[in-house]
């Protein structure tokens, strides 16, 4: 009698339940697993769940959204670690996802995470930040060990609701905590590399989460060498995950200015002429702005004050390492990246120098995330009214001083955000030249289909009509190039490649390749890896991009516009995943582009 | 006052204000413009409808929400009043017929009472309670359940 109620009343108990009640009703038979299992409605109802409860007064997508205010007056969501925030997130339905078991109470969470805070600031900074490092370095290793991700786990279809989720719960974290309700270019900023390093590999690691790193005041006033040192890797560091995460060199490019800090000035120009100043092999621009810091504090902006994004140092030992220990001291931001801005670069010019020789898998699966339109919409709602300064606003989101949102869905909003792609297509960063040629002497393998060709046209991915369409769409991968979401079955979504080559790269330099796959399409990718140099003795990450066009044989006339996705990110070989940033690469205004993290499995396991 | 025919034909007088607890019953009259007129419900039987009148009568002076978000957060929670949950210790059969009955009829918060205590039956327990509960034949091989299990994977602790 249950299963058969109309599915509409099915669905109203389902959203009722915890999701390991859901989860123990796709047990019970075979009808249930299919109800269960491939529901999507069902899906994005926890999803909806969840987002209205964080963002709206009971739970009620039709009242004011919370401000500041309110929700300072609710400590529960906001006085906790990244973890036990996503712990709350989760709980609110008793648990999707990993933190769900680990922290039942996020206020009690929270308490131990002040409690430890309180005493790591009282121990010795110097010991703290060696014993900090010490550990990442130990934790780093041990993550390697761990050998190949389980792919089952991740790559199950539910699992990209999950990364979904995680963009959209960090991107009303950072709305409120960092952006004074102001959604805006920063926080997209942070978002993804937040979600690719806190969240998305495993093996995090508590106390450096909890870990800031000291103010200066907090030192003597003469700081020994030993702490300049640390200081200076740290910065290293988090710099290194901000320029390999930061969509802002896309965005920003008119500005020669390729990463903001979270003070909202900009840390790292291509600028030769701008004031700067130096830390190992990065140019920095002090803060100019009215928070400007003393130069001898220029440590001390907030990226290494704020307690709340904590990247993952353990991966981003690998990323610096190409920031800083892989290049020609200053030339690296010269050369490596004012290609991005002009032609792709070759991958020579990342100055790769020799490392260890390692066998790149074959076959590759995928998931992703994004903020869907309707995400959008609801961000700006949030933000509305919300008076504060930008010195950079994102044009994807309505300026803070804009009228609220009359919570009905505003075509010219979405128009906005929808953009008219372009017929230039942007430089693809990491891009071999010699793609171009490997792409037409692998035209035997292509032989089916028809190469594609930039003169040509292909289809643009048709974003959903209206907000109810987006979020019909939310949950899987319809906007990355079906043309009709509601008819794309979860099956049918697919991300990743098979490398071409006959032989599985065996990579000990920079290395191009082709590859494909299919979705709802043929396509075809083209990557390249750049092997970093050893970075703490550790060797075999290689940053990865990649661009992914479909074949355009496989559309009907009808469809016009083009098709390309670009994945910029990093190898990582112990767990053989590939996490980054994908985005549309097909709007030239590089402004109303779709993007989000992405997370690469290797399909050899 | 309401006459409603079942659709066994049995006719019931109902108060007007207890009848237009139903939206669906609600908008008949006012089509017609004639309470007096006989309204008929085709897809409810006499003892279902009965029992629906019987919960219209207890709530006929709630106040009825002004619209459907407005119950939002009622609507996620699980918690039943008493007196709902004693109407509601009705057999399976029963429970699902109301269930049916209050969407057909549009009696929002009725529906909501019936998926309620539905959830309340399933949640906490294992598959197998659950399949007791609902008389539901387990038709999945070891190695399909195995297969399931490893599915849901992703929703565990790791």
């Amino acid at each position: 009698m249950l299963l058969s109620l109309p599915d509409e009343l099915l669905l109203q108990i389902l959203v009722l339940l915890d999701l390991p009640d859901v989860i123990n009703l796709s047990l019970l038979c075979k009808d249930a697993h299919t109800l269960v299992a491939h529901n999507e409605a069902l899906w994005r109802a926890f999803l909806r769940q969840k987002f209205d409860f964080i963002v709206f007064r009971e739970s009620n997508p039709r009242s004011p959204p919370r401000s500041v205010t309110d929700l300072a007056a609710h400590q529960r969501l906001l006085s906790v670690s990244h973890e036990d925030h996503l712990a709350l997130i989760y709980n609110l339905h008793h648990g999707i996802g990993t933190s769900a078991g680990r922290s039942s109470s996020p206020t009690i969470s929270a308490a131990a995470a002040a409690a430890t805070t309180s005493s790591l600031s009282s121990s010795s900074p110097n010991r703290k930040l060696a014993s900090a490092l010490d550990e990442m370095k130990r934790r780093f290793r041990l993550f390697l060990r761990n050998g190949p991700a389980s792919r089952s786990k991740y790559a199950h279809p539910q699992y990209r609701l999950r990364m979904r989720e995680l963009v959209v719960s960090y991107s009303l974290k950072l709305l409120r905590e960092h952006e004074n309700n102001n959604f805006n270019v920063l926080a997209s900023s942070q978002l993804f590399s937040a979600i690719i390093f806190d969240q998305l590999l495993p093996g995090t690691i508590p106390a450096l989460q909890l870990e800031r790193l000291p103010s200066a005041a907090a030192y003597s006033l003469k700081p020994n060498a030993f702490f300049l040192q640390q200081r200076v890797d740290m910065l290293r560091l988090i710099f290194g995950q901000r320029l390999a995460c930061s969509p802002l060199p896309y965005d920003l490019r008119e500005m020669q200015t390729i990463a903001y800090d979270s003070s909202r000035f900009p840390l790292f120009t291509t600028d030769s002429s701008a004031s700067t100043n130096r830390a190992g092999a990065l140019s920095i621009v002090r803060n100019p702005g009215p928070r400007r810091l003393p130069d001898s504090a220029w440590a001390d902006i907030d990226i290494l004050c704020d307690s709340t994004v904590v990247p993952r140092f353990d991966v981003l030992l690998a990323i610096i390492n190409f920031f800083v220990y892989n290049s020609d001291g200053n030339s690296m931001l010269r050369e490596g990246f004012l290609p991005f801005f002009n032609t792709p670069p070759d991958a020579a010019d990342f100055n790769f120098k020799g490392g260890d020789t390692f066998d790149f898998p074959r076959d590759w699966t995928g998931i992703y995330g994004y903020l869907a339109f309707w995400d959008f919409d609801l961000l700006r709602r949030a933000s509305a009214g919300a008076s504060h300064f930008s010195a950079v606003a994102d044009t994807r989101f309505t300026p803070a001083t804009a009228a609220p949102h009359s919570g009905s869905a505003d075509e010219s909003e979405v128009n906005q955000v929808q953009g008219t792609p372009g017929t230039n297509l942007p430089p693809t960063p990491y891009l071999h030249p010699s793609i171009a040629a490997a792409s037409s002497s692998s035209s035997s393998v292509l032989s089916s289909t028809e190469p594609p060709s930039s003169s040509q046209t292909l289809p643009q991915a048709q974003w959903p009509g209206s907000l109810l369409a987006s979020v019909e769409n939310a949950g899987n991968s319809a906007p990355r190039g079906a043309r009709d979401p509601a008819t794309v079955k979860l099956q049918d979504q697919f991300d990743g490649f098979q490398v071409m080559e006959t032989d599985v790269p065996s990579i000990h330099g920079p290395v191009s390749f082709i590859g494909r796959g299919r979705d709802r399409f043929d396509y075809v990718t083209y990557a390249t890896l750049a092997p970093f140099d050893p970075c703490y003795g550790l060797s075999g990450f290689a940053r990865f991009g990649m661009r992914k066009e479909y074949v355009r044989s496989e559309y009907s006339a009808e469809e016009e516009d083009e098709v390309v996705w670009e994945y910029n990110g990093v190898y990582i070989p112990g767990p053989k995943i590939i996490v980054g940033r994908w985005r549309d690469g097909s709007d030239i205004s590089q402004t109303n582009a779709v993007e989000g993290p992405f997370m690469f499995f290797a399909d050899e396991l | 006052m309401v006459k409603l025919t079942s659709s066994d034909g049995e006719s019931f007088d109902v108060e007007k204000d207890v009848a237009e607890r139903s939206v669906l019953i609600k908008n008949m009259i006012e089509d017609v413009g004639d309470a007096s007129t006989e309204i008929p419900i085709p897809n409810v039987t006499a003892n279902v409808l009965k029992k629906v009148l019987e919960w219209c009568e207890h709530h006929k002076s709630d106040p009825i929400a002004a619209n459907e978000d407005d119950t939002d957060a009622r609507k996620k929670s699980t918690d039943i009043d008493e007196w709902d949950q004693k109407f509601m210790q009705v057999d399976q059969e029963m429970l699902f017929e109301i269930i049916l009955a209050a969407n057909y009829l549009d009696i929002k918060a009725l529906l909501e009472v019936g998926c309620k205590t539905v959830a309340n039956m399933i949640k906490g327990k294992t598959p197998e309670e659950i399949r007791r509960t609902f008389n539901i034949q387990n038709d999945f091989t070891p190695e399909e359940e195995a297969q399931i299990r490893r599915e849901n994977e992703w929703a565990e602790d790791r």
